[in-house]
């Protein structure tokens, strides 16, 4: 009896279900060029003069798909390969999978919805001093006051998602790059991708926008919906977190613009577990 | 003892009631060209569309398994303009409430003469089905560089909400710009059947104009089309969805209770 429990669950291991979707690993390369910005020289608000500045706090968002092709005809720059047009709108690239390096995260006040990508701030200070210093968009706390203070900024935090540590808040932690080179490396995983052999794996950054003469809308992202996520009532007090666009993979040329990066793409062969490096190379000069 | 007296009483039941009973009437069927009603009848009429030309009731039945899909098609021409589409299976449906004050839904709606249908509309040459056989979608496969299927759907409705549930009316507005004479298809899918009587009876009108036409009387609402349940004619409910939409059916229901297939029952009404 025991002989013929063990043979039938061995003969299970042997079972093969033939399922397509799997993991692809892969190693995200960008530029320091992308993470170089021109912010405003000075605080002086008659002086919109600006001076380069590389900071990886300043990298977006990064969305990586798997597609059927790349298209390297209809725009400037690749893009994923997309069915037909219909209506004028741009067509479906029906991707078979993707994932990110860093997302959208609320942290925890209405001035921050969509200006927060996570793996990019260490801590509460670093956020501040990003805002502060690099932006010259101060973090308002709900009332429209400038927050001065990052142990407010932690209590408020503490309040809002009814923690008693801040080990859970996404937003802040390591970064999700090392630094190798002229370059900023990070890992990634497309999870439960559907693998068809030949198939690319293409991705773009959201650039967050950045201008010397419009200060108060530095550090928004054009693939965050501001009425997305979670609309919050507390009180007198009524807004939405903002949360990414959810079509941002089957249609991303409607959310690149100028100073995003996108990817040349790169082709994964017959086995899913090769892993692939994606290089995020080509800089998005202007709206195209 | 007393739990298998309690068991023998439960055999008693033979759950025929839960069932769709069984007619001669098709569970799928074409209705055939449908004319748009002009705008300047629809607003010279009241916005109730009854006795007004282009309205078309008809009527479905089970398919022949339960593992097919019913339901009604009919076709239209594209007028170069917007079009809308109005369908209504019968009867009324209703959530009976438990405030005491204001109340205005003291009575229970009987589900059991409540159907639900779910309305599509898109290009003729798009839909899969054939007409008054086999019911069909307007999903389309693509082909990607590599061989994988995508189906792409090109059913066109632009509604308010999706979809309505039961017994409640839909609309549908579709742009037939540069599409003048080109025939449309709707597909009015079968969701549910009234158990009562295993047939679901249903009024559809297709409007030369939009949805919400500026200075137009016309209204979207339950009763837009009424009594559908009777294709038309009265079988004993006439007045309840004026009532409804008016805001009386508490008195509607008052007046029939105990009519044989009155469509509100007692329920349970809190002490006043």
């Amino acid at each position: 009896m025991l002989t013929i429990l063990i043979a039938s669950l061995l003969g299970g291991c042997g079972y093969n279900e033939e399922i397509r979707e799997t993991e692809i690993k892969g190693k995200l390369v960008v530029p320091k060029a992308a993470a170089t910005r021109n912010v405003k020289a000075t605080t002086d608000p008659l002086d919109l003069s600006t001076v380069p500045l590389q900071d990886p706090r300043l990298l977006g968002p990064i969305y990586i798909g798997a597609y059927a092709a790349i298209d390297e005809n209809s725009r400037p720059y690749p893009i994923p390969f997309q069915g037909p047009v219909i209506d004028g709108e741009e067509g479906d690239t029906f991707p078979y999978g993707g994932t990110g390096v860093g997302r959208f995260d609320f942290a925890c006040y209405k001035f921050l919805a969509c200006k927060v990508t996570t793996g990019r701030f260490a801590d509460y200070a670093d956020m501040m001093d990003y805002f502060t210093n690099v932006l010259q968009n101060p973090i308002k706390d709900n009332q429209g006051e400038i927050l001065n203070s990052e142990v407010e900024f932690e209590q408020q935090c503490l309040d809002y998602y009814y923690e008693v540590a801040s080990d859970n808040m996404a937003f802040i932690g390591p970064s999700d790059f090392k630094e190798e080179g002229d370059n900023y490396v990070a890992e990634f995983e497309l999870f439960h991708t559907t693998f068809v052999p030949g198939m690319a794996v293409w991705g773009f950054m959201d650039a967050p926008q950045i201008s010397a003469d419009k200060l108060d809308l530095n550090g928004t992202f054009s693939t965050c919906s501001a009425s997305g996520g979670r609309t919050v009532y507390k009180y007198d007090q009524t807004y939405d977190e903002g949360g990414a666009y959810t079509d941002i993979l089957n249609r991303p040329t409607q959310y690149i613009d100028a100073d995003d990066w996108v990817s040349s793409g790169t082709i994964v062969g017959d086995d899913p577990s090769t892993e692939i490096t994606l290089n995020l190379d080509i800089p998005i000069i202007s709206e195209q | 003892m007393s739990i298998l007296a309690l068991l023998l009483t439960a055999c008693d039941h033979d759950g025929v009631d839960f069932f769709v009973k069984d007619t001669t009437v098709p569970g799928v069927v074409n209705l055939g060209d449908l004319e748009p009603i002009p705008m300047a009848d629809v607003q010279n009429n009241s916005w109730v569309f009854n006795g007004l030309e282009g309205l078309l009731f008809g009527q479905l039945g089970q398919p022949d398994t339960y593992a097919e899909v019913g339901g009604a098609t009919f076709q239209f021409k594209g007028t170069g303009g917007k079009v809308c589409l109005i369908m209504d299976p019968e009867m009324v449906y209703w959530n009976q409430g438990i405030e005491l004050d204001n109340n205005e839904f003291l009575y229970e709606d009987r589900l059991t003469d409540d159907g639900d249908l779910d309305m599509f509309a898109g290009l003729s040459a798009y839909y899969t089905g054939s007409p008054g056989v086999d019911i069909g979608t307007f999903e389309l496969p693509y082909t990607d560089p590599l061989g994988e299927e995508h189906f792409i759907d090109f059913q066109e409705c632009n509604r308010d909400y999706y979809p309505s549930g039961r017994a409640t009316y839909e609309t549908c507005e579709l742009d037939t710009v540069n599409r003048a004479g080109i025939s449309f298809t709707v597909l009015l899918q079968t969701f549910m059947l009234p158990i009562d009587d295993g047939v679901l009876n249903f009024g559809v009108a297709v409007m030369d104009g939009p949805c919400e036409p500026d200075g137009a009387a016309f209204r979207k609402s339950e009763c837009t089309i009424q009594m559908e349940d009777g294709m038309g004619e009265d079988v004993g409910n006439a007045g309840l969805e004026e009532a409804f939409c008016a805001g009386e059916i508490n008195a509607y229901c008052e007046a029939h209770l105990g009519e044989p297939n009155a469509p509100c029952s007692e329920g349970y009404i809190p002490a006043r």
